[in-house]
């Protein structure tokens, strides 16, 4: 490989770099550590992407997010200060692009209604076996249904919060830094949208 | 015992939020520790299916054939399909009005917007390089503004 970014497109594998430096601009790309671009791309990917889905509920957007933010990184890898984690970086650079999708998305008329593979198969088929009895597991899906169908109520930066914590397991403060919030404005949007999914989980007995 | 924790309370320690105070309560009322199973439950339960659901649809979308989301798409041609419409009645509605110089008028509406469908129909940039393609526009401005700097020194 000529050197550039790697990712795995709907296409195959393709190379960011190799296109991009044969660009007139050259966007300076020949100074990136291509190899250390790769293996972060290899190793994020996963999360920017499941972040995204969650968020918006649509494949096509999320892989459009996904490319977008490693896009964005690279380019913008030579101005990474390293201040925060490579993970609240990227997790930066998702919560906009989703934001920016979002947005997008609700001044469009024709938006998508249609919703990707329904989680409630993935519910049953996922959780299958975790209860201690089938009236437990019973019970269990559809209290993970419920949060599911909580999470879809919640307002765009309640379920950003609630996502990046309870999906992707960030503390407060990372969320802080990954979306450019408070602490308590943070907590505010968290403790919120649990109050949301703990009624309609309550609501399941 | 202390009576049983409050709604915040038990939101605080599903979001991972403890004090000793609570730990205590927790440990010897089964009331609030049932509660606050069940909450981690149903959100352990969240956090694997929604891991799970992603990497299936990631999977999916790998093989599946792609799609142009940020073209038109069917939805953006139906539309520039009713703005022809729309523009067509509009020439018929002018001719009647201001007579011949109205159909030229009509007539380039519509070429602009079938211009702008054919150019949806043809693009052959697969979806997966889209993001990447936007860029060059960019590219050509910065550099015909360059050109033009230059050209201007
Ligand atoms: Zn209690």
């Amino acid at each position: 490989m000529g050197g550039g970014l790697v990712m795995d497109g709907p296409e195959g594998r393709f190379s960011i770099g190799r296109r991009l430096t044969t660009c007139p601009t050259g966007l300076h790309l020949r100074s990136v550590a291509t190899e250390d671009f790769e293996a972060l791309v290899a190793a994020y990917r996963p999360k920017v992407f499941r972040f995204a889905m969650a968020s918006l509920r649509d494949a096509d957007a999320a892989q459009t997010v996904t490319q977008d933010c490693f896009l964005k990184a690279f380019q913008a890898w030579g101005r990474f200060r390293r201040e925060c984690s490579l993970d609240t970086w990227l997790m930066t650079i998702a919560v906009n692009l989703v934001r920016d999708s979002v947005r997008n998305r609700r001044l469009q008329f024709w938006k998508r209604t249609s919703q990707e593979a329904e989680p409630a198969e993935i519910v049953e088929r996922t959780l299958a076996g975790c209860g201690p009895t089938p009236e437990a597991q019973i019970i269990l899906n559809e209290q993970v249904k419920a949060v599911w169908a909580a999470a879809a109520v919640l307002p765009e930066r309640q379920r950003t919060v609630f996502l990046l914590r309870f999906v992707e397991e960030m503390e407060l403060l990372e969320i802080a830094a990954a979306t450019g919030m408070k602490e308590g404005t943070v907590k505010a949007h968290l403790f919120q949208a649990l109050r949301t999914v703990r009624q309609r989980v309550g609501a399941i007995r | 015992m202390k009576k049983h924790l409050n709604e915040q309370e038990v939101l605080e320690r599903v979001a991972g939020q403890r004090d000793a105070a609570s730990d205590e309560h927790v440990r010897a009322c089964p009331e609030c520790r049932n509660e606050i199973t069940r909450l981690n439950d149903a959100l352990g339960g969240f956090r694997t299916t929604a891991r799970e659901w992603a990497e299936t649809v990631r999977r999916e979308v790998a093989v599946r054939p792609p799609v142009r989301h940020r073209g038109f798409g069917w939805q953006g041609l139906r539309l520039a399909g009713v703005l022809a419409v729309l523009l067509v009645c509009l020439g018929v509605l002018l001719i009647r009005h201001e007579g011949p110089r109205a159909v030229e008028m009509s007539s380039t509406a519509d070429d602009a917007v079938l211009e702008r469908v054919d150019a949806a129909m043809s693009r052959s940039v697969p979806s997966a390089m889209e993001p990447l393609s936007q860029l060059v526009p960019t590219q050509r401005k910065e550099l015909a503004l360059k050109e033009k700097v230059e050209g201007a020194n």
